[in-house]
């Protein structure tokens, strides 16, 4: 007896989209980096158009398929990378969520494509340093990267915000 | 880019700013205290960060000292020609004083050391 599965259009989108965001993620994965955890963190362009064009559900079904089969590609899968990955993700995901509910409760300031993509960035890359820091390198001198860290999530969530921007743009003319 | 993602941006410029002053000023690490010789034998340690003044017997007579918000000064010295008040406020770690013709010399010590020596 096979047993199938109802899969709806939905459900194939989140894995179109899930799928480009593990490419991004594998390829990601394979630039040098100037210090460990710095990463343009393109996957996060995928998620803040999902977050944009469907909602928060879809958003954390790709953001957190991503982290799990990003993993399970690049081997790291219950590692440390893994922890770490999971963690941005979740942080991420929570910022998401706030800077949408935010924007409903006070539409003057309702952040778009940008203001979103530098809160996950921002939430990301903290929560990631936090987590290495109580887990894996409990060294005070480590937390004083933070400066460091937030302007790179500065840069890289404007970028990936204006990113997201004009594939929103685009994808409203000629939706997928 | 709307309006909040505007006010996102400069929320975040600035947690970027503070957090480097926090986590990078001037003020790490244990309180600084100041060393206080005469004729190069300790006579006193104080801590920086309680304001007081102070004299101190030297070769010629007495010297004022100043602790005011962490930094230290010479008010008053019998010398000639009076090049320990010209130097004014020192603060950092590794920082000194003296007063030459009347043999006394102060000095920041503290965890972070600024300088590896000063010389004039």
């Amino acid at each position: 007896m096979t047993a199938r599965l109802q899969t709806t259009r939905e459900d194939l989108h989140i894995a179109a989209l899930a799928a480009l965001a593990i490419g991004f993620h594998v390829l990601e994965a394979s630039l040098p980096s100037p210090l460990p955890g710095v990463k343009p963190g393109f996957s996060n362009i995928i998620t803040v158009i999902v977050l944009c064009q469907i909602g928060l559900g879809a958003a954390a079904w790709v953001a957190l398929l991503r982290v799990l089969v990003g993993s399970l590609i690049l081997g790291t899968f219950l590692g440390p990378a893994f922890v770490l990955s999971l963690a941005g993700a979740l942080a991420a995901l929570l910022a998401l969520a706030a800077g949408t509910f935010l924007g409903r409760s006070i539409p003057i300031i309702r952040p778009g494509p940008v203001g979103l993509s530098l809160l996950a960035a921002a939430a990301h890359i903290s929560a990631q340093l936090f987590t290495a820091w109580g887990l894996f390198i409990p060294h005070p001198g480590l937390v004083r990267l933070l400066p460091v860290f937030l302007l790179v999530a500065v840069i890289t969530g404007l970028v990936n915000g204006l990113i997201s921007q004009r594939a929103l743009e685009y994808l409203r003319k000629d939706p997928l | 880019m709307t309006r909040g993602d505007w006010l996102i941006l400069v929320l975040m410029m600035a947690l970027v700013g503070t957090s480097t002053g926090v986590l990078w000023g001037d003020d790490g690490g244990a309180p600084a205290r100041v060393q206080v010789r005469v004729s190069g034998e300790l006579v006193q340690t104080l801590p920086l960060n309680r304001d007081r003044r102070l004299r101190v017997d030297g070769l010629l007579g007495e010297s004022e000292l100043e602790i005011r918000d962490g930094r230290v000064r010479f008010v008053d010295s019998p010398c000639s020609n009076q090049q320990c008040i010209i130097r004014g406020w020192v603060h950092r770690s590794g920082d000194m004083v003296a007063c030459l013709p009347n043999r006394v010399s102060v000095s920041i010590v503290g965890e972070q050391r600024w300088f590896d020596a000063v010389n004039f």
